[in-house]
């Protein structure tokens, strides 16, 4: 049986999506009409397996990710 | 007929055609044609009438005339125009101000002579594969107007296929310019991620977004995007890089390419048409091995999160404001994109630097490499899925399987079109970032030795006929 979640230390399922859906929908403060819903839930249930994907990729905690952030992008420093 | 920039261009210089009689030819063109096709959603005629009387006064006073001089061209309705408002394929943006200039790229190659005849039909919000957009209908496959032209530049693909003007814009966060280039039989330009500025055009993802050419030759798209290139301060990702004109070396006596096909994920579900262009290219060009980019499935699991994350924040408050505006499939996919974890997009940020360096590791013995840029050729519009080795596979999410990682990375891609019979497809010539040249001299190549093309689309009145069948 599929599995949607981050991980497989869980057993959440497809039904357990719906109360996820309405909480997050709640806090995020998004408005879902009931005939949105299955259209939702398909798109998250696909989101989450690609991020399960993801994430069973093991990096290292120094790891950088990959923009680069540069506080003064104009100045070469102290010549 | 199928005169080229450089043919128009060169009339146009030569005294032999006016700009105003070349601009009246697409617009005509586009009057006849654009019912069936549905690839303009503006046509800015006043605008360039002016622009065409201008350009014909110049050339009356022996006033210097720019490269692109008298050559019409469009873009994908996320391009700012001055006057018109920002569309980006939605039915939201059309309650936003006009804008109130040109995108820097519109502005290029407008002082390069071209002249801006219109906008281009597109996906909502750019997120979409299909070409398929349900506030103004979907941009239909000139070769078969039954057909997804490809998206979201759907329009783009479909105009230039079309003959109905020589160059368009698009834009590209995860194969957007190359699918409906792909599947519309056309060459397309996905750059160096940083090399053309985005200012003046509407986002989806900014860790992937970037803008370019499609065109109906190689010589055309090289032209087009030489009158691109450059640095611009409204663009904080646009690189400072000087132009690296391309056209003047597109002939440039080939050196030895080591080329190489992508396996691997990119080997796999790929339909026969996919697998019979790829052959035929990397036979073309030699290609001797095979090389695999490590975790591909997981690259494009990456940059599907960080696009969905960066998604979800741009249309935040249009999701609580507008959500019955959206159409409907692209406003699903923003909720649900709202509720991924941030610490799943953070995993992807870093993911990305791990395949880049990667994937330069590859470009350290290989100067090529080649994948489908597509799994198959143009789906008929609608089609959920198509059957692939007797299983169902979704279109939706196939079409952009190909181009995903690469984007991801922002590595240069030029696309060319393989005239396959019955409809067109296209293959990705990927080479390291800044090598744009040597795709563009590969895909010229390929086309002088007659093993790419863009192919006509046949007359309109026998596609009508196979269109209702």
């Amino acid at each position: 049986m599929l599995i949607y979640a981050l991980s497989d230390k869980t057993q959440a399922r497809m039904s357990d999506l719906d109360p996820f859906i309405d909480a997050a929908a709640r806090v995020l403060a998004l408005e879902i009409e009931p005939d949105w819903k299955p259209g939702v839930r398909d798109n998250l249930a696909a989101g989450l397996a690609l991020a399960r994907l993801l994430t069973s990729f093991p990096l290292p905690d120094n790891a950088e990710p990959a923009p680069c952030y540069e506080p003064d992008p104009q100045s070469g420093g102290e010549r | 007929v199928n005169p080229s920039i450089t043919d128009l261009a060169g009339a146009f210089a030569r005294g032999e055609q006016r700009a105003s009689e070349i601009l009246d030819a697409a617009l005509t063109r586009i009057a006849e044609q654009n019912g069936r096709l549905n690839a303009f959603t503006a046509v800015t005629a006043e605008r360039a009438r002016g622009r065409a009387r201008a350009l014909d006064q110049a050339r009356d006073q022996g006033r210097p005339l720019g490269p692109l001089a008298g050559v019409p061209f469009a873009v994908k309705n996320l391009f700012d125009v001055a006057g018109l408002a920002t569309l980006a394929g939605s039915k939201i943006n059309r309650d936003d101000p006009p804008a109130a200039r040109d995108a820097t790229l519109v502005a290029r190659l407008e002082a390069a002579g071209a002249v801006l005849v219109g906008t281009l039909n597109m996906s909502e919000y750019a997120y979409d594969f299909t070409g398929e957009n349900v506030h103004d209908g979907p941009a239909r496959n000139p070769h078969d107007p039954a057909r997804m032209s490809g998206g979201s530049s759907g329009g783009s693909g479909s105009a230039v296929a079309a003959r109905l003007v020589p160059l368009a814009l698009g834009s590209d966060t995860s194969g957007s310019i190359r699918v409906p280039a792909s599947l519309c039989g056309i060459f397309g330009l996905k750059p160096t991620y940083g090399r053309l500025s985005r200012a003046g055009t509407f986002p989806l993802a900014a860790s992937f977004d970037h803008v370019g050419p499609l065109a109906g030759c190689a010589r055309d798209l090289a032209l087009a995007y030489d009158a691109l290139q450059g640095p611009d301060p409204r663009d904080p990702i646009c690189s400072p890089r000087p132009p690296e004109p391309v056209t003047p070396r597109l002939d440039q006596p080939r050196r030895a390419l080591r080329v190489a096909i992508a396996g691997g994920y990119f080997d796999k579900g790929l339909f026969p048409e996919a697998r019979a262009a790829l052959e035929r290219v990397a036979a073309a060009l030699g290609a001797d091995r095979v090389v695999e980019l490590p975790e591909s499935e997981r690259a494009r699991a990456a940059a599907f999160v960080i696009t969905a994350g960066e998604a979800a924040q741009l249309h935040a408050e249009r999701l609580r404001r507008r959500a019955r505006d959206f159409d409907p499939a692209i406003r699903d996919r923003l909720l649900a994109a709202a509720m991924l974890p941030a610490s799943v997009m953070v995993h992807a940020q870093k993911f990305r630097r791990w395949y880049r360096d990667r994937v330069l590791d590859l470009f350290r013995d290989v100067d090529v490499i080649l994948a489908p840029a597509t799994p198959c050729s143009a789906p008929r519009i609608g089609d959920e899925t198509l059957m692939l080795d007797g299983e169902p596979v979704s279109v939706r999410r196939n079409l952009g399987l190909l181009t995903q990682p690469i984007s991801f990375i922002g590595f240069p891609v030029a696309v060319v079109p393989v005239p396959l019979s019955p409809l067109p497809i296209g293959v990705q010539i990927i080479t390291r970032p800044w090598h744009e040249a040597t795709a563009l001299q590969l895909a010229y190549a390929l086309e002088q030795d007659g093993v790419v093309a863009a192919p006509h689309p046949p007359p309109a009145a026998v596609q009508r006929v196979s269109g209702v069948s």
